[in-house]
């Protein structure tokens, strides 16, 4: 036992046997009875994965935008599209009032342009984060979508919700500081005529229409250079 | 080692903690119970060790994966993903605890401990029985930082970050808490 591991040295022999004992307890005690941990999964994932979630909760906490306990875990479409549009509707004001005047970065070639990158001192962090989770939940939300006219769109109108409700974010975000970088207003803009495509689903679509989606994704490399930008953001701490 | 067996060992840069992260936040399930599988057992045992029951540390294994995944955007990378993960363990766990009010089983170890008289210490079960009584037997802060630190193995620093306290803190409860346990266990001294 050293003085830096919690006590000063003595030299009385029950230090010695107590560190023994600590040591052997490592082993000994309150080992855990061996569990089912496959079983406990499925709640887990449904939880994630299924429940509808506000888009940006951590921003929208942050912002006080819904602070109350009982708002926090209400669950619905409504709150999380309320707290999307605020947030990025505050997210927008800020950068403005932060960004003043705005420095659009040169762009760089092959690679994304600093201001696409979190750290760009012309998008306010709020914004940043707003923005972060539109892609994240845009990448979530086009790698779900059925390829073939046997499937459905999820058998409720929950997916299209999902698309017409990002494709409004990505108008926000279209006319807001996040888009004075030339790359990501490119991938905007491609997103939008994509969205706007998904949005108008019927659940259950005709193959030429998901056909139609599938050709302006690949066409317009849309999902790769979303992963590009959450990679971008991951990198940076988010 | 053949191509096929060089290919089946190249480590894939999509699985390491940081590369399911991007992954989960772009709704990939599979890295996701990756993520899970890696992680789980750990944590299981760190919520066993802090709670003591069975069906409370699976519950709390459940409650800490729904929350980490519901906060790995906040993941900053500044630590590791093992501690930010057992930050929330620790933390649901305590919360978890404080709610159910459960009575520790160990509890009982202890009075039972005190009503028989000492023995002597070497290779004697009830030493160890002892020890872990009094462990359970310390506030949770001192608890915490001796299952964390001697038990768990980890520094200092990390269990400051996990309890969110300074790293002098940590130790001086570690002090604090040796200093108790060996108050317990004086009368089995030689």
């Amino acid at each position: 036992m050293t003085s830096d591991d919690g006590g000063p040295m003595t030299h009385d022999p029950m230090d010695d046997h107590l560190h023994d004992l600590l040591r052997t307890a490592r082993e000994s005690y309150r080992v855990p009875p061996a569990a089912d941990l496959d079983a406990l999964w499925p709640r887990i994932e449904a939880e994630h994965f299924d429940t509808p979630r506000a888009l940006a909760p951590v921003v929208a906490e942050a912002l006080v935008l819904d602070a109350t306990p009982s708002r926090r875990h209400r669950r619905g479409w409504l709150a999380p599209a309320a707290g999307l549009a605020a947030t990025l509707l505050i997210g927008v004001g800020i950068g403005r009032f932060t960004a003043t005047p705005i420095v659009i970065a040169p762009p760089v070639v092959g690679d994304l342009s600093p201001a696409l990158t979190p750290t760009a001192g012309n998008v306010a962090e709020p914004l940043q984060r707003a923005t972060y989770e539109y892609v994240a939940r845009t990448v979530a939300l086009l790698d779900s979508l059925p390829r073939t006219r046997s499937a459905r769109l999820g058998g409720d109108a929950r997916f299209v919700a999902d698309a017409q409700q990002l494709l409004s974010t990505t108008r926000l975000l279209l006319d807001s500081p996040a888009a004075t970088d030339p790359k990501l207003r490119a991938l905007l803009e491609d997103l939008e005529l994509v969205l706007a495509q998904v949005a108008s689903l019927r659940p259950a679509p005709r193959a030429d229409e998901l056909t139609f989606i599938a050709e302006a994704m690949s066409e317009r490399d849309v999902v790769p250079r979303l992963r590009t930008v959450a990679a971008t953001y991951i990198a940076s701490g988010y | 080692m053949t191509t096929s067996a060089i290919a089946l060992h190249a480590p894939d840069p999509g699985s390491d903690d940081p590369g399911l992260i991007v992954r989960i936040l772009a709704g990939d399930r599979i890295a996701a119970r990756m993520l899970y599988d890696r992680h789980a057992k750990r944590v299981h045992r760190l919520a066993y060790r802090i709670c003591g029951d069975e069906e409370l540390a699976c519950d709390l294994v459940q409650d800490v994966f729904v929350r980490a995944f519901a906060q790995l955007a906040t993941f900053r990378g500044e630590s590791a993903f093992t501690t930010w993960l057992h930050r929330i363990a620790v933390t649901t766990a305590l919360n978890s605890m404080r709610k159910v009010k459960r009575i520790r089983e160990r509890e009982e170890v202890l009075e039972d401990a005190d009503a028989h008289a000492a023995p002597a210490r070497e290779a004697d079960p009830d030493l160890t029985a002892r020890l872990h009584a009094a462990i359970d037997a310390l506030p949770d802060g001192l608890r915490m930082t001796v299952l964390l630190h001697d038990l768990e193995g980890y520094t200092h620093a990390e269990i400051g970050t996990m309890l969110g306290v300074a790293e002098g803190t940590s130790k001086a409860r570690l002090f604090e808490a040796r200093a108790r346990l060996r108050e317990s266990l004086q009368d089995f001294r030689t």
